[in-house]
């Protein structure tokens, strides 16, 4: 395993249900405040969730869960004012430090995946940090470990037998808006 | 059930232990396991591994989720100030890839702490009933005045009294405290499945196996080339089996789903086949027929383990009956247990009890004979006629195959076609495929059993699963209900697992009636009268047919009502007195779905001043003179049943397993994967065979499978030109019932009930996307947003079930409903809500 | 719709004073500067900084209102790669070069031209970054146009006009303020239908848009226009320049954050 981590996700949108179970298990057990969700579903071939594309009687119905991609040059910590917005050299996790944060929203803004979440409570910016906590400690994040599809597989995008690596090398896992330039860690199958 | 070894899913560890899922294969595990400190005992060091500790000021509890899924999820939770603030899947002992925590479950948490949406204090209506008016009164005045009611009732004819507990907490003490109670006084309790709508499964799994549930563990589909998923929508609706079916579908096996809608499920699928709503015999009928035509059914299966061969009299179409070599008219011990309904198995008469007195023609003798078992025929001992007529002791007969087949007939791929609403080469299609399978699977759903002559699709469709050879073989079956794993007999040891004596001994017997005839008791006092109606588990109004009918008709004919339950909901409001009831995170409780006992218990304090049933009912026996069966407090209870010496309890510790886990493997499970009816055995029919020629249904012309049209055809007459859309009820994610709506936390999921059409029938009527539309029938009316998706076949339109009235722009959609006395589902037991056989139309409001 | 508030204030009225002191360095070049120095002038040339520091001011409230935490706002100029660090630094670039200009002028009595033209270049700055930080916005559709640089800095010209005509008083600077109002105007329409167009593309609606172009810079022009014939005296008809394009342009990019955020 390599020293300096980079952690990822692998999606299998062959197998999500659109249940949000992800959705709901992070927002419940990181207690995210307020309005702010970390997670959010979105059609994967259309633009109205839950509508499936097509035409009867071979509509595809087909969903992209959202959530923080920790890119390798993200656009939020590019864009950040303050610094709040960082990326952890050691894992690659992208969080937010509310203590710093102005909460001016703009990471919102030029996030190609409308990752930041303002915390309408803190009145900060808040977002996903892969369950850094539960990944110090090797657990999964609350979505992967909840997903009743097994369709989030996490692990460590530098360590070329993790299963993600593996899984994206296999199935030919893609990046969502690569063309945004900002080299995200989570694919998708 | 048969433990069969099959390929085993890649998170499956055969030794039974934990392992939480780690994506650092191995090393979580030992660092989380010794963290706790629990190195010292392995048996807790195993168990315990996949558990986060718990952070500072944090406790770690459990319970098991007893709403009506089926799932019966293992919870872990956190506590922190007294407040459960995070629901995580609790691990499963020896599965531990079956974790599982729905977003329902979770987000549960932050309503049942709501006290603007709980019960908080016992209440006593001061307004109209449905005012909605009503003020807090003590624990003491509500016993006072409710038993003053009641033993006025029981005085008078116990009957009259009423015990109405639903699923909404299906643990064991929860859900029978209230009839349990019932059996104390003598009073009457209602037999639920039927007016719920889920006993058309029943009745027609009954039919053709004997009993009410069987199914293959989901883990068997690993061997499965083609899973089928027939009215049932697992992701949203049994979630804890998904995994299973995801494995499956890597492992190359081929998913379909047959839904009138493209569920969620149809999102992992392969394929979804739209069919038009009620019609699910016929699309099976139709398979039989092709596969029957082209000669490709299992014959071999059909004679050994089916009543294909036994022949049928052409005189009355019984089966043909021999005692000692002679025909007789009838066999006495044939007819099946009066009153065994319902929660019981439906008319189940002792397996195989007369199954040598049935009769098939033996091809090697020439002659009849009384038809043996399954092995005996694998053995070659008797080649049985699968089809012919023949005249045994001056009797003509046919084989029941033969009827069977006749009765496919009629279902060309065109007929099947015209009535189903699928293209003539999608069902030829699904029929090779199906039988080119090798295996292939179906699971059954209660979505295809919501109609009329509800005992149809289940019956017609474990037909068509066994003239295509595929019950009883892996990766095969026609399953309902969630299959799991199974225990192992301990040799020597006859003594029950759990100690329920204390529990089963209430004096006298409840008078259990079919809920079919609730209605019919309030309104016309037959069979019984209901002075005192006393709701447990249940939201009534919301989720009984035809809640206008309820509300303006059935609940005005009774005089007193007690509803029990957490939530206010559209019942509760129309009752005289509301008790507030503990909800799984506040009450003792067990659950002993094999191979684990689940407990619940109070992990938060009760809110308010609400209480288990088992408590408030302990509290109304002191009134009522019946203490003497309610002499434990719910703990001493749990206690009483886990303390039996049965080795399934060899391993057991209270503090450990009840306490800090919540669940136990027991000692004598199996962790493997399991099959029913593997070898021909298992049928607890009367004839000991796959039973799909049902004497009890002559009288109704219904003997073999067939497909009849629904009570609102939307085909034909003057109600399809006045209402001719199919309206259609569904159970999705956000709900089991009305206990989850709207968790905070869901509404970012759906916060308001839609109404799902097809463009077609939306340009049709002028509507849009999100348009206010105006849904109506003679019954009621609603109104409702529109989605408009090309996943429902035109000419249905549907909702989510389980949306209260709040949530409605007008009305509620189950004013539409109705529940229509079926003779035939009577006689065999009783009628089961048609929940989908409804018309409607739909305008712009 | 308050979500869009502090950007709309921000925007606008700190684009009132960038667009300001751009116009009137074009009017000190237009125009005569001598009959500027002395009859528009008229002893009071701190009154042109203080009035554009007052809008900047206001402004920068707007900018704290948008913020959820307006303490902290100086922790926003931590991050030079940043465009609203960069917007930070412009417009104090631009606020201390017009406090210079609003004490030259006080001590002297009237305005150094050369401390005008360096408070347009600050002025310039503050908008093209402006636009740029929107235009930042890839997954912003409303924003990501390259139309949307423009759509700043010549909304700003365009109002900057107005404000400069209400403050002019020398015929010579009138009609020429009038004359670069008109070519503005132009300018400003073009930009506004190219918008338009830019919205028709991502299927979002144009009506608002359409509003302040007729409001805006067509009413603007018209009323130069009949100023210049002399159909108009000189205070109505720069009052009323003032108020077409300061509508026009909240009309305009009212439409721009709603449909970018709302």
């Amino acid at each position: 395993m390599a020293e300096t981590k980079r952690f990822g996700m692998v999606i299998d949108t062959r197998h999500c249900v659109g249940c949000q179970t992800c959705t709901i298990s992070c927002k419940i057990s990181n207690e995210v405040p307020g309005s702010a969700h970390w997670n959010h579903m979105e059609s994967l071939t259309g633009d109205v969730l839950y509508q499936p594309t097509g035409t009867f009687p071979h509509p595809v119905l087909g969903f992209r869960p959202m959530l923080c991609n920790h890119c390798d040059d993200p656009a939020c910590v590019r864009n950040c004012p303050s610094g709040a917005m960082q990326k952890d050299p050691e894992t690659g996790i992208v969080s937010v430090d509310q203590n710093v944060c102005i909460a001016c929203g703009y990471c919102d803004w030029v996030c190609p995946y409308g990752a930041p979440s303002m915390d309408d409570v803190n009145h900060a910016m808040s977002k996903c940090n892969f369950c850094a906590e539960r990944a110090a400690k090797g657990e999964e994040p609350f979505c992967v470990a909840s997903c009743p599809a097994n369709a989030r597989i996490f692990g460590d995008l530098n360590d070329p037998e993790s299963e993600v690596s593996k899984l994206i090398h296999e199935h030919h896992g893609e990046q969502y808006l690569p063309e945004a330039g900002t080299s995200p860690c989570v694919f998708y199958i | 059930m048969t433990e069969y070894k099959a390929a085993q899913p890649e998170f499956f560890m055969k030794d039974g232990k934990m392992n939480r899922r780690t994506f650092i294969k191995g090393v979580g595990a030992i660092t989380v396991a010794s963290a706790l400190g629990f190195a010292t005992n392995p048996s807790v060091a195993e168990a315990s591994k996949g558990e986060v500790p718990a952070g500072e000021g944090e406790k770690s509890v459990h319970a098991v989720c007893t709403v009506n899924c089926t799932s019966r999820c293992h919870l872990q939770g956190t506590v922190r100030d007294g407040k459960l603030i995070r629901v995580e899947p609790g691990d499963m002992p020896g599965r531990p890839g079956y974790a599982n925590a729905c977003l329902r479950s979770m987000s549960y948490i932050q309503r049942l702490q709501d006290e603007n949406a709980r019960v908080m204090y016992p209440m006593k209506r001061t307004g109209e009933r449905g005012s909605g008016e009503f003020e807090r009164i003590t624990w003491d005045e509500a016993i006072d005045l409710i038993a003053e009611k009641l033993n006025a009732v029981v005085e008078q004819d116990p009957k009259n009294a009423s015990f109405y507990s639903f699923t909404g907490d299906l643990g064991k003490m929860s859900w029978e405290a209230p009839t349990r109670f019932a059996g104390c006084l003598g009073a009457t309790t209602w037999d639920i499945e039927g007016i719920m709508g889920d006993h058309g499964a029943s009745m027609g799994m009954t039919m053709v196996f004997g009993t009410h549930r069987g199914a293959h563990d989901s883990r068997d589909y690993l061997n499965s080339k083609l899973l089928i998923c027939w009215g049932r929508n697992v992701a949203d609706t049994h979630t804890s089996e998904l995994r299973d079916y995801v494995a499956a579908r890597k492992n190359g096996a081929k998913v379909i789903v047959i839904d009138p809608r493209q569920c969620s499920t149809a999102a992992m699928a392969d394929e979804w086949i739209a069919i038009n709503p009620q019609t699910d015999p016929a699309l099976a009928l139709g398979m039989m027929n092709w596969i029957i035509e082209n000669d490709l059914h299992a014959k071999d299966k059909l004679v050994e383990e089916s009543v294909a061969p036994y022949l049928i009299r052409e005189d009355n179409g019984r089966y043909l009956r021999m005692v000692d070599g002679k025909v007789v008219d009838s066999i006495e011990e044939d007819s099946a247990e009066e009153g065994s309904i319902g929660t019981a198995p439906a008319a189940q008469g002792a397996a195989g009890a007369g199954a040598s007195s049935y009769v098939l023609w033996d091809e090697l003798t020439d002659g009849a004979v009384s038809a043996p078992d399954a092995a005996t025929i694998k053995s070659g001992a008797v080649r049985p006629a699968l089809s012919g007529t023949f005249t045994v002791d001056g009797v003509e007969c046919r084989t029941a195959f033969d009827h069977l087949v006749d009765s496919c007939k009629e279902y060309t791929l065109e007929r099947t076609s015209e009535i189903c609403g699928i293209p003539v080469e999608t069902i030829e299609r699904l029929s090779r495929e199906y039988i080119e399978a090798q295996p292939a699977a179906i699971r059954m759903g209660q979505g295809m059993q919501r109609v009329y002559h509800s005992y149809s699709p289940f019956r017609t469709v474990a037909t068509l699963a066994m003239v295509a050879g595929y019950i009883g073989v892996p990766g095969g079956g026609a399953s309902h209900a969630g299959g799991t794993a199974t225990n192992k007999p301990v040799a020597g040891y006859v003594g029950p697992v759990y100690d329920f004596t204390d529990w089963s001994d209430t004096g006298k017997q409840a008078n259990l009636l079919p809920s079919s005839q609730v209605y019919n008791a309030a309104v016309n006092r037959d069979p019984v009268g209901i002075d005192f109606m006393w709701i447990a588990n249940s939201n009534f109004i919301n989720m009984s047919p035809n809640s206008n009918y309820i509300i303006n008709t059935v609940l005005p004919a009774i005089d007193f009502i007690v509803t029990v339950d957490p939530w206010w909901t559209w019942t509760a409001k129309y009752s005289d007195v509301v008790l507030p009831a503990t909800t799984y995170w506040e009450h003792w409780d067990l659950i002993d779905r094999s191979p684990w006992a689940m407990f619940n218990q109070p992990s938060i304090q009760p809110m308010g001043e609400s209480k288990s049933d088992v408590e408030i009912m302990t509290m109304l026996a002191k009134k009522c003179g019946v203490e003497q069966y309610w002499d434990k407090t719910d703990e001493e209870w749990v206690r009483q049943f886990v303390g039996t010496d049965h080795p399934a309890w060899d391993d057991f510790d209270w503090d450990r397993d009840v306490v800090e886990q919540g669940i136990y493997g027991r000692s004598d499970a199996i962790y493997d994967s399991a099959i029913v009816y593997a070898d021909g055995t298992g049928y607890q029919t009367d004839t000991g065979k796959f039973e799909f020629y049902t004497e009890a249904m002559l009288e109704f012309n219904d003997e073999v499978p067939t497909w009849k049209p629904p009570l609102e055809d939307p085909r034909q007459g003057e109600l399809s030109e006045k209402y001719p859309l199919v309206f259609i009820q569904y159970h999705d994610r956000l709900n089991v019932h009305t206990q989850h709506i709207l968790n905070p936390a869901l509404e970012v999921v759906q916060d308001e009930p839609l109404l799902q059409m097809n463009p077609v029938d939306a340009a049709a009527r002028g509507l849009s996307h999100g348009d206010v539309v105006h849904v109506f029938n003679d019954r009621g009316d609603m109104k409702i947003r529109l989605f408009v998706t090309e996943g429902i076949i035109p000419g249905t339109v549907a909702t989510q079930s389980g949306w209260t009235p709040d949530y409605f722009i007008e009305g509620c959609y189950q004013n539409l409903s109705h529940l229509t006395i079926c003779d035939a589902e009577e006689a065999y037991s009783m009628t089961n809500s048609a929940f989908y056989d409804i018309l409607v139309e739909v305008e712009k409001a | 719709m308050l979500e869009i508030l502090p950007l709309l204030v921000f925007t606008t009225f700190g684009g009132i004073a960038a667009g300001a002191y751009v116009m009137n360095a074009f009017g000190l070049i237009a125009g005569s500067y001598e009959a500027k120095s002395s009859s528009d002038e008229d002893g009071r040339a701190w009154l042109f900084p203080l009035v554009c520091i007052a809008l900047l001011g206001v402004g920068l409230v707007g900018t704290l209102m948008h913020l959820g935490q307006p303490l902290r706002f100086i922790n926003g100029m931590m991050h030079p790669s940043s465009m609203i660090s960069q917007e930070s630094y412009w417009a104090i670039a631009f606020g201390v070069v017009m406090v210079v200009d609003l004490a030259l002028s006080k001590v002297k009595g009237s305005s150094f031209a050369a401390v005008r033209v360096i408070g347009a270049i600050a002025a310039c700055g503050l908008m093209v970054v402006t636009g740029l930080a929107y235009q930042a916005c890839a997954f912003i559709p409303a924003w990501s146009g390259v139309i949307t640089i423009p759509l700043f800095i010549v909304g700003d010209l365009a109002v900057g006009a107005g404000l400069c005509l209400v403050f002019a008083k020398s015929e010579g600077l009138v009609r020429a303020l009038h004359v670069g109002n008109i070519a503005v105007s132009f300018g400003w329409v073009a930009v506004v239908f190219g918008y338009a167009i830019h919205l028709v593309g991502i299927g979002a609606d144009v009506a608002l848009v359409a509003a302040g172009a007729v409001i805006g810079p067509v009413a603007a022009a018209v009323v130069s226009a009949l100023a210049l014939k002399g159909a108009l005296a000189d205070k109505p008809a720069s009052w009323a320049v003032l108020a077409c394009s300061a509508i026009g342009v909240l009309l305009v990019r009212g439409a721009f954050f709603a449909i970018g955020i709302l």
